[in-house]
């Protein structure tokens, strides 16, 4: 992908991140100004570089979102949940597209009239809350929906009078027929009115361009928003037209055809009915009544020739521009193409009642809104002539504010290079001087003086403009120089702060990755010095070269250190970056349960590695969920119960020494270890014995057993067959474990501890049927050496008794399915390590225990992945590769 | 080479300035607010060119181009970058020392020329 | 950028742009008796467009292409 596409995405989502948190904030403070501008000012950059890229959709959505948060901003609206629900949903849609965009690879968007759709109405609900809310309501976006207020397809006597602001009415009825025939023949057609914005062409659109592009029309018509200003006073930049036609296309592709302005368009597809309007005068003097009779009897028995014939008749009886002829010429052709349509037939026979005229005036079709013309249109000429017109403009500012001198300098260095640009240098005589006069006067008179006399603008458009267009000689300089004279506007925006950035670099995560990797190897390398300087000594016998080799050995181990330790650094995250999530979640999951919930977030700034931050995200989701809906009661429980009705979810995280302890506690109404008992021994997890031995606590712990759910129902949030042991086994998996406390009826506790880096592990050696195993120290509990006579078998399971505690034994080589015994020692003693498991001591005897190392642990990769019982592999000073073990997977 | 002092709060759109400068030949310098650009100008400048975004935190366009043009340094032309087209937006940039205002979207084939136009700069071809 | 002018002549050989539109006007205006050739002309801008539909300057010649021809006439003569 593209640099810029990257740098777009990932600063977008950082915005994004960041509008769902300074939202949440103003929650707590809905009065906080600063917040409001910050708020504005992301969706505003986040819109500004969408505007970079071909995703009008994503652009329309922020347009709308930043309209209204500038009107919050201003103050004309007020902070509200509603207002927070809506720009959070847009957010959404953005993130949503991002994920399109990015799944796409190729940084394009393809036309999708769903999300074009989609985007239209998130678009129109931001803009709702800005006109329901904010006062006076702007009539533009005011206007009906043309797609959801359609013109009516039926129109009957009672309500013909609507007709006359069906803008089709207008058109003449021969076009109506040549579309209704096309429609009848298959070919779609579909109605368009397209109102260009008034500012369109400073964006760069042509309409008349995307008018030109569509097939011929059967019927079109140009016109202005307004009457045509007298050609001295037409900004012709400012778009005063408005295009409306029937075009022989389907709703789809005109809709995609107008997909980047969506706003701008009202497109219906057309229906016969829609099109069948009589017009006319009405019709005195003319014997309806009886042709009524006649045809409505043809109508109803299906004799088509009947009717037909009837119609002729009347229809040579009736003066052509009567609205009764008009009904009878519609009612023929659709006779002679649809004849089955009888809806369409009754449709136009009620309009030969006598009644209410349809009118034909086009005019009360067209509002006429007029507002001030507004100069604007510099800066799209020619760039030199723009620049020059500008600097004009610049000097005929009769301000003098402290930096004149400064600006009047600028505009001569503007002048010189638009000039030299020009190759014409000899213009440039006097400017040096008129400049100096200037700034001694503080005044830019004498400059707009030079100026005005080395382009004089009555020079530009009556020169013969014969020569072909080069860059050495652009048109001449219209004339306008001295356009925005004389006119004093306010202006006056404050200077923004509040907004802290980071002045932290960005550096994408494989960089980092690759680093620590080469500084893990690096670690590794090291080792292989003190083997180099055994192996100097007694293969070799260079006692002094090994002397060496161990003190540069120091020396690079201190660095190599060092470099772990920076590396860690580079690493952390602080917990914020997985809790920042939480408010949403917090507030979305309790809204959705009707619950109350106040959530109070300590520590965020703890720090660790990123990797065990991102592991957390998960498991913390989970956890949050099943407090929500299963530890925190209703409200009305929570009153009935004598707590506050809002309950307190806190999640909390600090260090302690080489660990990060995250705690999540709720006041809900906590876990009854009887229920659990019961519960755990109906689904079989556990026995009748059991169900009698056990400890509350240890009742408790069943909640992480596999196959567990508290809930009596899997409900839809907290659900899907996911229960607390999948948490349990990823927060094992980055070798954290997990606890839980509840008393019932006053909350739930459970406490995560994590390493604050997975990167290095410290790993004992130990040897088991003549290869090397690593066991990771965390799970170490302790190293024995138990004599033979002391394990007993009970059952068939041995174990030993440890400072008054039985520890049940296995032997490793057992565990991985290897034939052959454990050896002892010389003494007939077995290694034992001993593990923690959970709660619970383990120990497994292996032949010998020895040193421990630090190692970079990489998980098994490919088919070896699916291994159970392996943490994963590392790679040893000697060069050779030692597994290490998983005693938890292992049993 | 012409250097280009482009002032964006948004990291995408200082890239793809950028990349359009420096595709064309001029060599560019970022700064992420007025602020930023005022230290940058203490320390590196002048430029030869400002291109200038309106809003951003810390020192807002306007503030940055009044501050520009009070000092007593060689002036060098400025462009205005804004979302805003309307007439009043215009006049304030011009007013605090922009010598050209610029509506976004900005092209590229709109952009360069205002840019050689600025700096005096031909076009080879 | 393709206009030639010729005393009371404004001709159109190929496209107009959106910069044009100044021109255009500027030179309707000056020549309010001035006739427009746009036989060459292939587009004209929308901003262009809307300066003859508020001048309606005399047309001498309209665009050779057929369906840009139908497109102005009926802007500028408003037929149905």
């Amino acid at each position: 992908m593209n640099p810029l596409l990257d740098q777009f995405i990932s600063e977008s989502r950082d915005a994004i991140q960041s509008i769902g948190e300074r939202l949440m904030q103003l929650e707590n403070t809905p009065d906080d100004h600063e917040l409001m501008d910050e708020l504005f000012r992301l969706v505003h950059t986040l819109k500004g570089n969408s505007g970079l890229f071909d995703f009008p959709e994503m652009t329309r959505v922020l347009h709308g979102a930043e309209d209204l948060m500038d009107t919050v901003r201003d103050g004309r609206l007020g902070y509200s949940r509603s207002l927070a629900d809506q720009l959070l949903e847009a957010m959404d849609f953005v993130s949503g597209l991002l994920d399109e965009i990015l799944a796409g690879g190729d940084g394009n968007l393809p036309a999708d009239a769903e999300r074009t759709a989609a985007a239209t109405a998130l678009t129109h609900s931001l803009r709702q809350l800005i006109t329901t809310r904010a006062g006076p309501a702007d009539p533009e976006t005011l206007a009906a929906d043309p797609l959801t207020a359609p013109i009516p397809a039926t129109p009957s006597p009672a309500d013909a009078p609507a007709n006359v602001t069906s803008p089709l009415a207008q058109i003449p009825e021969t076009a109506r027929m040549d579309a209704c025939r096309r429609i009848f023949q298959g070919q779609p057609c579909s109605w368009l009115s397209y109102q260009p914005e008034e500012e369109c062409f400073f964006k760069g659109e042509d309409p008349f361009h995307q008018i030109t592009q569509l097939p011929a029309p059967l019927w079109r018509r140009i016109s202005a928003r307004e009457p045509w200003p007298s050609p001295d006073t037409l900004d012709a930049y400012r778009c005063l037209l408005h295009f409306e036609s029937i075009v022989p296309m389907d709703l789809q592709e005109l809709t995609d055809h107008f997909r980047y302005i969506p706003d701008q368009v009202e497109l219906t597809a057309l229906e016969p009915a829609m099109l069948a309007i009589p017009i006319g005068d009405d019709h005195d003097g003319i014997p309806t009544a009886d042709y009524l009779q006649t045809a409505t009897a043809h109508l109803r028995s299906g004799n088509h020739e009947g009717l037909i014939q009837a119609s002729r008749l009347l229809l040579e009886l009736s003066s052509p521009g009567l609205r009764v002829a008009s009904a009878l010429r519609w009612l023929l052709l659709v006779l002679e193409t649809r004849p089955d349509d009888v809806p369409l037939l009754q449709q136009l026979l009620d309009n030969i009642h006598p009644g209410v005229a349809v009118g034909d005036d086009a005019d009360t079709a067209i509002p006429a809104a007029p507002s001030p013309p507004v100069t604007g249109a510099q800066g799209m000429a020619d760039p030199i002539v723009g620049i020059i017109e500008t600097q004009a403009e610049i000097l005929a500012l009769n301000d003098t504010p402290p930096w004149l001198s400064g600006r009047l300098q600028a505009v001569a260095a503007s002048l010189r290079a638009a000039f030299t640009l020009q190759g014409q240098l000899k213009r440039l005589e006097g400017l040096d001087e008129a400049l100096q006069t200037a700034i001694t006067r503080h005044t830019s008179v004498p400059l707009a003086h030079w100026l005005a006399e080395h382009v004089p603008a009555s020079a530009s458009a009556s020169a013969p403009v014969t020569e072909p267009a080069t860059t050495d000689s652009p048109a001449p300089i219209p004339s306008g120089i001295a356009a925005g004279a004389g006119e004093t506007r306010k202006f006056g925006r404050r200077m923004e702060d509040a907004y802290a950035g980071p002045s932290a670099i960005k550096v994408d995560q494989a960089k980092i990755d690759r680093l620590m990797n080469l500084i893990g190897e690096m670690i590794v390398a090291k080792n292989a010095l003190p083997y180099l300087a055994a192996r100097a000594e007694d293969v070799f016998g260079v006692r002094e070269l090994a002397r060496e080799i161990k003190g540069q050995y120091g020396t690079i181990n201190r660095i190599a250190d060092e470099m772990q330790d920076a590396i860690m650094q580079v690493r952390l995250l602080p917990v914020s970056f997985v809790f920042q999530r939480f408010p949403r979640l917090v507030r979305d999951t309790a809204q959705k349960l009707g619950k109350e919930v106040r959530l109070v977030l300590e520590g965020e700034s703890t720090e660790a590695d990123k990797n065990v931050i991102e592991s957390l995200a998960d498991p913390l989701v989970h956890i949050l969920r099943n407090s929500l809906d299963h530890g925190l009661e209703t409200p009305d429980e929570r009153r009935a119960a004598g707590k506050p009705v809002a309950g307190r979810l806190a999640i909390s995280a600090r260090s302690e020494s080489d660990r990060v302890v995250i705690e999540i506690a709720d006041d809900g109404r906590g876990i009854d270890p009887a229920m659990i008992r019961r519960k755990a021994y109906e689904k079989g997890i556990i026995d009748e014995q059991a169900l009698e031995r056990l400890t509350d606590q240890e009742a408790l712990n069943l909640v992480f057993a596999p196959g567990f759910s508290t809930a009596s129902q899997v409900s839809d949030l907290s659900g899907r067959g996911v229960g607390m042991d999948v948490v349990r086994t990823a927060v094992a998996r980055v070798n954290g474990s997990i606890d839980l406390n509840s008393r019932p009826g006053a909350g739930t506790r459970l406490r995560l501890s994590l390493p604050l880096s997975m990167a290095v592990t410290n790993v004992m050696i130990i040897v088991s049927a003549s290869q090397r195993f690593g066991v990771s120290m965390d799970a170490v509990a302790e190293t024995v050496r138990v004599a033979q006579a002391d394990i007993q078998r009970i059952k068939h399971q041995m174990t030993t008794v440890l400072r008054g505690r039985v520890v049940p034994l296995v032997a490793l080589n057992d565990l991985l399915a290897l034939d052959e015994a454990q050896i002892p020692n010389e003494d007939g003693e077995m290694a034992v390590v001993v593990v923690r498991i959970e709660n619970d001591l383990l120990g497994i005897m292996v032949d010998d225990c020895r040193e421990t190392v630090d190692i970079i642990l990489k998980p098994l990769a490919g088919f070896l992945g699916n291994l159970r019982g392996y943490a994963g592999s590392a790679l040893l000073g000697d060069g050779s590769v030692l597994l290490v073990l998983n005693p938890r997977e292992l049993l | 080479m012409k250097r280009i002092l482009v002032i964006d709060d948004a990291a995408t759109v200082r890239l793809y300035h950028r990349e359009i400068l420096e595709q064309a030949g001029f060599a560019v310098i970022e700064a992420i607010n007025g602020l930023e650009a005022l230290e940058k100008l203490e320390m590196e400048g002048p430029f030869d060119l400002y291109l200038v975004d309106i809003n951003m935190p810390k020192l807002d366009g306007y503030g940055f181009l009044k501050a520009l043009r009070e000092k007593d340094i060689p002036q060098a032309p400025a462009i205005m970058i804004s979302t805003e087209s309307s007439p009043r937006d215009r006049e304030a940039a011009l007013v605090a020392g922009a010598n050209l205002y610029v509506v976004k979207p900005i092209r590229p084939e709109q952009l360069l020329p205002q840019v050689r136009g600025l700096l005096g700069e031909g076009h080879p071809s | 950028m393709g206009i030639e002018i010729d005393d009371n002549t404004f001709r159109v050989t190929d496209m107009l742009g959106v910069e044009d539109a100044e021109a255009l006007l500027d030179w309707l205006i000056k020549h309010p008796e001035g006739t427009l050739e746009l036989a060459g002309c292939t587009h004209l801008h929308a901003a262009n467009l809307q300066v003859l539909m508020a001048t309606r300057p005399r047309i001498c010649a309209w665009p050779e292409d057929a369906l840009l021809a139908d497109w102005l006439r009926h802007a500028l003569n408003q037929e149905e």
